[in-house]
């Protein structure tokens, strides 16, 4: 069977990461003739990385002279090339409900969304996306493929020792710059133990990152130096708004780690609250902080935590079944018939329509908002300002009355 | 061993007679096909589906318990029932364990089963499926000694306290038969004790012979027996 899966950049972390583990399954096991197609162009199209090897990589210009059995996106931006190419089938691969990383008026936000309304049938990754697909779409077929876990880079130790002295082992791991992965939140956090304590941060890029209090921060590391780390932590520190599947702590169960989360989307799955790990509340920096103390101090709770956490990871899929999965989802796609087109396209401009008032309303607020800013630009004192600000001696008489002012204001 | 015959502990046994009886029941005259006893040793997906192509008649109740968890490839057998049963009208009665609770007890099977692979697994079913959860019972009887009673029993089960040992799932013309019902039988305590005491002698003597290993010198120099120079 020909499968194309479009994406992005072939950057190998986290989304992509996923698609090109079940690319090569189903090309290694299941005889499945798979093709990467590149869904913009790249600005350095190098992909020569060792789990490639084995798959065809190809642009959208050569992949739209080709015919596929199954066309699969990936993420919300590669299902606009999805119809550009041939195939029987079309289907998109849903790793989250991605207009939630987003803020509200974003563009973009309404972009992520109206791709799900898209005639496709749909493969998903955890089980509340599937839940939310079945109940947005109830006629498009859905199937649910768990991510596997690489359980020979992520391998269990066969005993776990109880680490019953010493500071508590902490990791905090993700992008600091994306808003919604609380990496710096889960820093704060940390911060604010009482209890002796040895913080790692592991992060890919530094950009926003405040790493104050952390013993030393890492990255960008292999997924294999990261195993590593884990075997030597106690505790998951992950204060996430957004998440898909929520794989780091489950890679950090397998190495012996528990966690300490909040109750984002996708730890439904294998967090148990008190079995496995420690589910905390929303900002909430010093009850966070607070169960992390407990866990330093009450030593038999960690080992039992840490158990739990391994228990969980023994029942976790390989990527091996995983893959068998996603081969018979592919199957039935292929063998049965599409979803109705009509309905799709029903809900996809009911959505568009639903965008176009959300639009008017973020306008009509930005207009307010500038009415009331001209207001206040006109009081008496702030005009005055305002208008020695616009001329370049204005600028400089202000300048030289900044100490006045902070004298003044006492700041 | 075929597959069906490795049990965690003898009280699964009670498991499989529950089974067994469901799927008499939904069988009637209708012919059973046990899967498992078409399982080579290792199982083998192939030619499993072989021979459930060839040894199921029309209407047949195709009974697949402890048959998945131990293929490689079990989603080849998992669509091949899918489709004996659209052709043959087959009613079909799969159970997997829930390796979430079954410690270490699982380590050896090809594939993990839980409740999120039991979510994978039904969407690959047709959407007329039934899933039924199994869960274990413990109790106490009290009876005048050396007597036998007949004893009418009654469970209330709330699904939120417990957490289900194995899913059983059904497709297929007589599925929608299967109902809710629980098979109950007094414990034999000994033969629970016996089986623990048969693994912790195993273990002991497995740690005894790795621990002896580990004190023997090693049976050649770390240098791969390569002569090496002395000095005077």
């Amino acid at each position: 069977m020909k499968v194309a899966f479009l994406v992005n950049d072939l950057q190998l972390s986290g989304g992509v990461g996923v698609v090109v583990a079940h690319a090569r399954q189903l090309h290694e096991r299941h005889g499945f003739d798979v093709t990467l197609v590149l869904a913009r162009e790249q600005d350095d199209p190098h992909w020569d990385h060792e789990p490639l090897h084995g798959l065809s990589v190809v642009s959208l210009d050569e992949a739209r002279r080709r015919h596929y059995d199954v066309a699969v996106s990936t993420w919300w931006e590669t299902a606009f090339a999805l119809f550009e190419l041939r195939a029987e089938r079309y289907a998109s691969f849903v790793q989250s409900l991605e207009d939630r990383f987003y803020r509200p008026g974003e563009p973009e936000r309404l972009g992520a969304r109206l791709v799900l309304d898209l005639p496709v049938s749909f493969v998903t990754e955890a089980r509340w996306i599937a839940d939310t697909l079945q109940d947005l779409r109830p006629e498009a077929p859905c199937f649910l493929v768990r991510n596997g876990i690489d359980k020979s880079i992520f391998a269990s130790p066969a005993k776990l020792v109880p680490h019953t002295e010493g500071p508590l082992e902490i990791l905090v791991e993700g992008y600091a710059a994306a808003w919604f992965k609380g990496v710096n939140e889960a820093i704060a956090a940390v911060g604010q133990m009482d209890e002796p304590h040895r913080l790692t941060v592991v992060t890919p890029y530094r950009d926003g990152l405040e790493a104050d209090g952390a013993e030393r921060v890492l990255g960008p590391i292999t997924q294999r130096e990261l195993a590593g780390l884990y075997a030597q932590t106690d505790v998951l520190v992950k204060l996430s708004r957004v998440e898909g599947m929520y794989g780091p702590p489950l890679e950090a169960f397998h190495m012996g780690a528990t966690c300490v989360t909040t109750e984002v989307t996708g730890h439904e799955e294998y967090v148990e609250h008190g079995v496995n790990a420690l589910v905390c509340d929303w900002d909430d920096p010093r009850g966070t902080s607070r169960l992390l103390d407990l866990l330093a101090r009450d030593r038999v709770l960690l080992h039992r935590l840490r158990l739990g956490a391994l228990e969980t990871a023994r029942a976790w899929p390989t990527w091996e079944q995983a893959g068998q999965f996603m081969a018979g989802a592919l199957r039935a796609i292929r063998r049965d018939p599409p979803p109705e087109a009509n309905a799709a396209l029903g809900r996809l401009l009911a959505d568009v329509r639903a965008g176009i008032e959300e639009q008017r309303h973020i306008a009509a607020d930005r207009n307010l908002l500038a009415w009331k800013v001209r207001r206040y630009e006109r009081l008496p004192g702030l005009r005055h300002a305002l208008g020695l600000k616009r001329r370049p001696w204005g600028r400089v008489v202000l300048r030289l009355g900044r100490p006045v002012k902070r004298k003044l204001l006492g700041s | 061993m075929s597959a069906s015959e490795q049990t965690p502990s003898p009280s699964a046994a009670r498991e499989r007679a529950l089974l067994a009886r469901l799927v008499q029941e939904l069988a009637g005259d209708q012919a059973i096909v046990d899967v498992a006893s078409l399982t080579g040793d290792p199982p083998e997906a192939d030619a499993l589906v072989a021979a459930l192509h060839e040894h199921t008649a029309d209407g047949a109740v195709i009974a697949c318990a402890g048959v998945l968890e131990h293929l490689a490839d079990f989603v080849a057998v998992v669509e091949a029932l899918v489709a004996i049963s659209a052709n043959r009208g087959a009613t079909v009665v799969l159970a997997v364990p829930n390796q979430a609770y079954g410690g270490q007890a699982y380590a050896d099977r090809a594939s993990a089963w839980g409740e999120g692979a039991v979510g994978e697994l039904r969407r690959l079913l047709p959407p007329d499926h039934v899933l039924f959860h199994e869960v274990a019972l413990r109790g106490a009887a009290l009876l005048p000694e050396g007597e036998s009673v007949e004893l009418p029993t009654s469970v209330e089960i709330d699904p939120r306290v417990t957490a289900p040992v194995a899913f059983v799932l059904a497709f297929g013309p007589r599925a929608t038969r299967l109902a809710a019902q629980a098979e109950v039988a007094a414990a034999d305590v000994r033969a629970e004790r016996e089986h623990e005491r048969a693994l912790t002698a195993e273990l002991d003597v497995l740690r005894a012979v790795a621990g002896s290993a580990e004190q023997q010198p090693a049976l050649a120099p770390p240098n791969g027996a390569q002569p090496t120079e002395t000095t005077a």
